[in-house]
């Protein structure tokens, strides 16, 4: 049965990269990513400037065009995450801690970058084979969809095809442009 | 006044002399609980997301004010629950790794004795692949009089394990590709919500071996407005809220028969954006559905909670009451019986208790400060 499993895998990763995007540029189109969230869960608590979590070093990506606290629940390509953000974990934005495993599959969002105003598409890779880190918790479900849609779901444990499940923290990948 | 304090004195010396010596008490000495539980206790389900190794479900008496607390049961990484009716135990979905977060990889069905709750036996589950959702019913649920137990696979290959609770036997495993969750249905089988806006509906025999498969037609939009993965049961009818205020009932007798949708939001409330939200979001007291509602709801405020629930009649699929939450709620559950309360996970994440009313009861905090006891399971 294993192989009919790498199979599901294999045909399930390339749906989320296929339909994930397309259902997610509808709703670009319809304007209604990237909307405000409302802090009222304590997980979800970021707002303004700085990343608002107390004991965590600001950080700063260095790039004009790429800008943000990558230690901020508000950064702009955290817009569909959940779970606590690596670069709170000695990860960065794109990185997982080291002695982690990054899952290779996961859910995929759409976010828009406030330096250019374009859409990229994110991939929310896990880092996996150690203890929750517990820093940064960050919650934001900008086209988060229920578990029958699970590349687009955020509330399933990534920490999949990994050696461990044990999740630790959550990065958020650019891989490319949403449209054109 | 000497008087008085002479009189105070002598009468503490006397008392004294009344009361008893202490004798020694035993040791050990280990609580246990009713066989049957009181209508007014609940399982707080703790995610526990600071370390999911350590989930936990804590039995709380949400109409005490004093030993509110019952006990505890382990629920170790994305842990799931549910309790027998028919038996007295309960039954715990967990995975393990031989050295903690690492090593040889065990998922497991854990049985507890409902009152000692001790660990009475283990059903080992097969193929490493025991979906891990974050505290979700619908990942594990009974079927046919309790009689078969059913637990998600997810790797990202979905299908449901079938099992014989009595016996203790896995009986088959079930591939639902392309639908999820596990909504029981008919005389011996479930139904799972699809990608594509269907629902699957499968019968299983006596040994747990498929004996139909049905689709339906789409009835709900994914993209514009998704239906909530944990519905709510009254007798054989499943209520899914959606995202924007829609009541989409599914008579589960048979195969599902998708039921005419009703809106819980008026014109009224449509200008003020309500909309469902927060993570358990529905129950019910008899006919009526309680429903968690958040004010300036938009597109991705669906898991932030809400500072109301609605009442809604189910026959007259109208609106009878408003109850405005002290602290804003994240999860809530209605309790059984003749005197049912209305539990709510606040965001702060401790229990706040109303009497069914909207009369603020009591407050119970779960755990440590990083709880998350974000599921309430009443008594089944």
């Amino acid at each position: 049965m294993k192989w009919l499993d790498n199979l599901a895998e294999k045909s399930t990763r390339k749906l989320a990269r296929s339909s994930g995007r397309r259902s997610f540029l509808a709703k670009l189109s319809a304007g209604i990513v990237g909307g405000s969230t409302i802090p009222l869960l304590p997980v979800a608590r970021a707002s303004g400037g700085g990343n608002s979590y107390p004991g965590v070093g600001s950080q700063s990506t260095g790039n004009l065009e790429d800008p943000g606290d990558p230690t901020s629940c508000d950064y702009w390509r955290y817009c569909a995450i959940d779970g606590f953000i690596c670069a709170c974990c000695g990860g960065s934005a794109n990185s997982c801690p080291p002695g982690t495993e990054m899952s290779p599959m996961t859910w995929i969002g759409t976010c828009r970058n406030p330096a250019d105003g374009k859409n990229y598409i994110i991939s929310y890779n896990d880092c996996c084979g150690r203890t929750s880190c517990g820093r940064c918790m960050c919650n934001r479900n900008e086209g988060d969809v229920p578990v029958y849609r699970p590349q687009q779901n955020n509330d399933t444990n990534w920490c999949l095809g990994t050696k461990s499940n044990v999740y630790n923290c959550s990065t958020g990948v650019v891989l490319g442009i949403a449209l054109e | 006044m000497q008087l008085r304090i002479v009189s105070t004195v002598l009468g503490m010396l006397l008392s004294f002399s009344l009361l008893a010596e202490l004798s020694p008490e035993p040791i050990p000495n280990v609580e246990i609980l009713p066989k049957d539980y009181p209508d007014s206790w609940i399982f707080a389900h703790d995610a526990n997301f600071a370390s999911l190794l350590t989930g936990q479900l804590v039995i709380l008496d949400v109409a005490a004010d004093t030993k509110e607390y019952k006990g505890s049961l382990d629920a170790s990484q994305f842990g799931t629950f549910i309790q027998s009716s028919t038996r007295e135990e309960l039954y715990v979905g967990e995975t393990f790794y031989s050295r903690g977060t690492r090593g040889d990889r065990t998922d497991v069905v854990t049985i507890y004795d409902k009152s000692s709750l001790n660990r009475i036996g283990e059903v080992v589950l097969p193929g490493e692949k025991r979906a891990q959702i974050v505290v979700n019913k619908y990942a594990m649920q009974l079927i046919d009089n309790d009689e078969y137990l059913l637990v998600l696979n997810f790797t990202p290959a979905i299908s449901v394990t079938v099992i014989d609770i009595a016996k203790r036997e896995v009986l088959n495993e079930v591939p639902i590709g392309g639908c999820n969750m596990i909504y029981p249905s008919g005389k011996r089988g479930f139904s799972s919500l699809c990608g594509d806006g269907t629902i699957m509906s499968i019968s299983l025999d006596k040994k747990g071996q498929v004996i139909d498969r049905t689709r339906s037609e789409p009835f709900f939009n994914p993209d514009d407005d998704p239906l909530f993965d944990k519905p709510m049961y009254l007798e054989n009818i499943a209520y899914f809220p959606s995202f924007k205020g829609d009541i989409q009932p599914i008579d589960m007798t048979n195969d599902p028969d998708i039921l005419p949708k009703w809106s819980m939001i008026s014109e009224e409330d449509a200008k003020e954006n309500w909309r469902p939200s927060g993570w358990q979001i529905i129950s019910a007291s008899d006919e009526h559905l309680y429903v968690l509602m958040q004010k300036n709801g938009s597109w991705g405020s669906h898991k932030s909670g809400g500072e109301e629930v609605w009442v809604f009649d189910t026959s007259q699929q109208k609106r009878i009451k408003r109850i405005a939450l002290e602290n804003p709620g994240f999860s809530i559950e209605v309790t059984g019986g003749k005197k049912p309360l209305l539990a709510v996970t606040g965001t702060d994440m401790t229990i706040w208790v109303y009497d069914l009313d909207g009369e603020l009861q009591r407050n119970i905090v779960v755990g440590a400060p990083s709880a998350m006891p974000i599921m309430l399971n009443a008594k089944r």
